[in-house]
C-alpha cells in the first residue's frame, strides 16, 4: 500500500511537469470543437434561435443577468442564495456527520444502531423526500436546506466510518506500544488517517447536494439558480436557461477543484481517489 | 538488572486453526540486559504470536510474562515495537514521527525534537528530519521506525521480521546498523525473522521454535554479532566456515521441521 501511494504521487508530479500533455490538449480540443459545432449550427440557423441561441447570445445574456439580474435579483444574488443554502447544509452535515461516522467506525453498538437508519434512507434519491418535507415543513428555506443536508450527510457518515475501518492496525499498535491510550490513538492516529476519507465524503456529498439543491429550486423557490432557469424556461428564454446551466456547471466544477486542492494539501500522501 | 522473563506461557487462539491445540505451549524464555535474542522457526510456529504476547496485544491463557520484575498487562512504552511494514505516520514529518512517543508522554515540542534529532543521527539519517515519509526508501523508513522506537527509551525492543521487505543490500546495511545501535544503547532485543543468515549473524542467542503447538526446541548461543562489534567486516564473518556451518545446520533443522509437519498433517 505504501509503495503504491508513492508511485501515485510520482505520477501526479509527472503530470504537473507536462501541463500541455497529450491528454490536456485532447480535452481542450474537445471543448473547442463542441463550441465550433454549436457556432456553426446557430450561424446557419439550422435550429431556430428560440430553441438554441448562439454562444454569443448566451454570453450576452450572462452579462445582462449579472448587470440587470432577473426577477429583482442579480445573477450573483441567485448564485449566492443557492450557495448559502448548500453551505449551511454542508456545515450542519459535517458537524453531525463526523461524530456519527466516528461512532460507527469505533463502536460496534453504535454501528448496530445507526447503520440500519443510514442504509434505509441513503439509497432513496433525496428529491423523493421533497414532497414529504414540503408537507411537514412547508416550502420555506428550512425545507430546502434540510433536503440538501440529507443528501450530504449520508456520504460523509459512510466515508468517515469506512475510513476508520481501514486505519492501519499496525499504526494503532505502534501507538499503543509507545504508551498511547485510547483517546490518543483516536486523536493522533485515527483522525489524521481518515482526513482524506472525510474530504472524499465531502466531495461526494457536495456533488449530490448541489444537484439536489438545483432540482429542489426547480420545484419550490423564489430565488436561486434552479429557480432562475425553471422560471426562464416557462417564458421560453432559452438563452437564460443555457446561461443558468453553465453557471451551475461552473460552480460545481469550482467546488470540485477546491476540494481536490484541499485533499492534495491536507493529505498529500494519498492521491485523489474517486 | 533489567530483563524479560517469559514463564511457562500457553496461548490458545479463539479462532485458531485447531481449537484443541495451543498456538504456544509451555513456552519459557529469558532475555537479559544486553541480549539480542533471535527467534527462528517454520511458518505457523507462533513467532508473531510470541512478539504480540510480549508487546501486550495478546494475553496468555496461562503462565506469566515479567519485564524488570513487573507483570506485563497490555501494551506499554517500556517495549518498543518495529514491524516489517514500517507503520510510520505519513501526515508527520520524519522528525515528528521519531518524536511521536515523546509527544504521547506530553513532552514539550522543543525538548522532544531535540531528543528525536539525536536518534535521527544515531540511525544515520542526519538532515532528513524535515522530509516526508513517502520521500524515503524502504531502508530509510525502517531506520525511522527504529529511531521512533528507541526515542521513547524502552527497555526492550521487539522486532517482527523488521528487514523482511528490504532488498539484500539494504537488509545487510540494516543488520549492521542494528548491531551498532544495539552496542551503543545496550537494549534488550527480541527479533523474529525467517531469514536464516540474518538470524545467525545477529543472534547472541538463537532460539529455534517448532510448530503445532509452538514451542522452543533449542537455544544456540552465537557470537558472530560480537565479532562484528569487535570490528570484523560483515562479508568476512558471513563467509567464515564456522558461520556457514551454523547456517547449514539451522537450515537442515528447518527442513526437517517442515518435513515432520507435513507428515503430521498427512496422518
Amino acid at each position: 500500500m505504501k509503495i503504491s501511494t508513492r508511485r501515485l504521487s510520482e505520477n501526479t508530479d509527472a503530470n504537473r511537469c507536462h501541463l500541455f500533455s497529450r491528454t490536456t490538449v485532447l480535452s481542450t480540443a474537445t471543448i473547442i470543437i463542441l463550441l465550433l459545432i454549436w457556432e456553426t449550427i446557430t450561424g446557419f440557423e439550422l435550429i431556430s434561435p428560440l430553441y438554441l441561441p448562439s454562444p454569443q447570445e448566451v454570453v450576452a445574456k450572462l452579462w445582462d443577468l449579472s448587470i440587470n439580474g432577473y426577477m429583482g435579483a442579480s445573477l450573483f444574488e441567485h448564485s449566492a442564495s443557492s450557495l448559502m443554502r448548500i453551505s449551511i447544509a454542508l456545515l450542519v452535515a459535517i458537524f453531525l456527520g463526523l461524530p456519527t461516522g466516528l461512532a460507527i467506525g469505533l463502536n460496534a453498538n453504535a454501528r448496530a444502531i445507526i447503520d440500519p437508519l443510514i442504509e434505509i434512507y441513503r439509497p432513496v434519491p433525496p428529491l423523493a423526500y421533497l414532497p414529504l418535507i414540503v408537507i411537514w415543513f412547508g416550502i420555506g428555506e428550512f425545507s430546502k436546506v434540510f433536503l440538501i443536508f440529507l443528501a450530504i450527510f449520508a456520504p460523509i457518515v459512510v466515508a468517515t466510518a469506512a475510513g476508520v475501518r481501514k486505519v492501519d492496525p499496525l499504526c494503532v499498535r505502534v501507538t499503543q506500544s509507545l504508551g498511547g491510550n485510547r483517546n490518543q490513538v483516536i486523536r493522533y492516529v485515527i483522525v489524521p488517517s481518515i482526513l482524506p476519507d472525510i474530504l472524499t465524503g465531502i466531495r461526494i456529498g457536495l456533488g449530490a447536494g448541489w444537484s439536489t439543491l438545483v432540482a429542489a429550486e426547480l420545484i419550490a423557490a423564489t430565488s436561486g439558480l434552479g429557480f432562475m432557469i425553471q422560471s426562464a424556461s416557462q417564458f421560453l428564454m432559452t438563452d437564460q436557461v443555457i446561461a443558468g446551466i453553465l453557471v451551475i456547471a461552473l460552480i460545481a466544477f469550482l467546488l470540485e477543484v477546491f476540494l481536490r486542492y484541499l485533499q492534495k494539501k491536507f493529505a498529500p500522501w494519498q492521491s485523489v481517489r474517486d | 538488572m533489567s530483563f524479560l522473563c517469559i514463564d511457562n506461557v500457553t496461548v490458545f487462539y479463539p479462532q485458531g486453526i485447531s481449537p484443541y491445540k495451543p498456538v504456544l505451549e509451555n513456552l519459557s524464555l529469558q532475555i537479559k540486559k544486553d541480549d539480542l535474542v533471535v527467534v527462528l522457526g517454520p511458518s505457523g510456529c507462533g513467532k508473531t504470536t510470541l512478539i504480540n504476547l510480549v508487546a501486550g496485544f495478546v494475553k496468555p491463557d496461562s503462565g506469566q510474562i515479567k519485564l524488570n520484575s513487573n507483570l506485563l498487562q497490555g501494551p506499554g512504552a517500556d517495549r518498543g515495537i518495529i514491524f516489517q511494514e514500517n507503520a510510520l505516520f505519513p501526515w508527520l514529518k520524519v522528525i515528528d514521527n521519531i518524536a511521536f512517543g515523546l509527544q504521547l508522554q506530553g513532552l514539550p515540542r522543543p525538548d522532544r525534537l531535540q531528543t528525536a534529532e539525536q536518534f535521527l543521527k544515531l540511525v544515520g539519517l542526519r538532515g532528513y528530519g524535515q522530509h516526508r515519509i513517502w520521500e524515503l526508501s524502504g531502508g530509510m523508513k525502517q531506520r525511522v521506525s527504529l529511531a521512533r522506537a528507541l526515542a521513547s527509551n524502552p527497555s526492550l525492543l521487539l522486532m517482527d521480521e523488521p528487514f523482511g521487505a528490504l532488498d539484500a543490500l539494504a537488509r545487510e546495511q540494516m543488520q549492521e546498523l542494528l548491531l551498532q545501535v544495539w552496542h551503543k544503547t545496550h537494549k534488550q532485543i527480541l527479533l523474529i525473522t525467517h531469514d536464516i543468515e540474518e538470524a545467525v549473524f545477529l543472534a547472541g542467542e538463537l532460539v529455534l521454535m517448532a510448530s503445532y503447538p509452538g514451542k522452543i526446541v533449542d537455544k544456540i548461543p552465537l557470537d558472530f554479532s560480537k565479532r562484528f562489534i569487535a570490528g570484523e567486516p560483515t562479508r568476512q564473518i558471513k563467509s567464515d566456515p564456522a558461520f556457514i556451518k551454523t547456517r547449514e545446520y539451522v537450515l537442515t533443522w528447518l527442513f526437517e521441521q517442515q518435513a515432520s509437519n507435513h507428515l503430521e498433517a498427512s496422518l
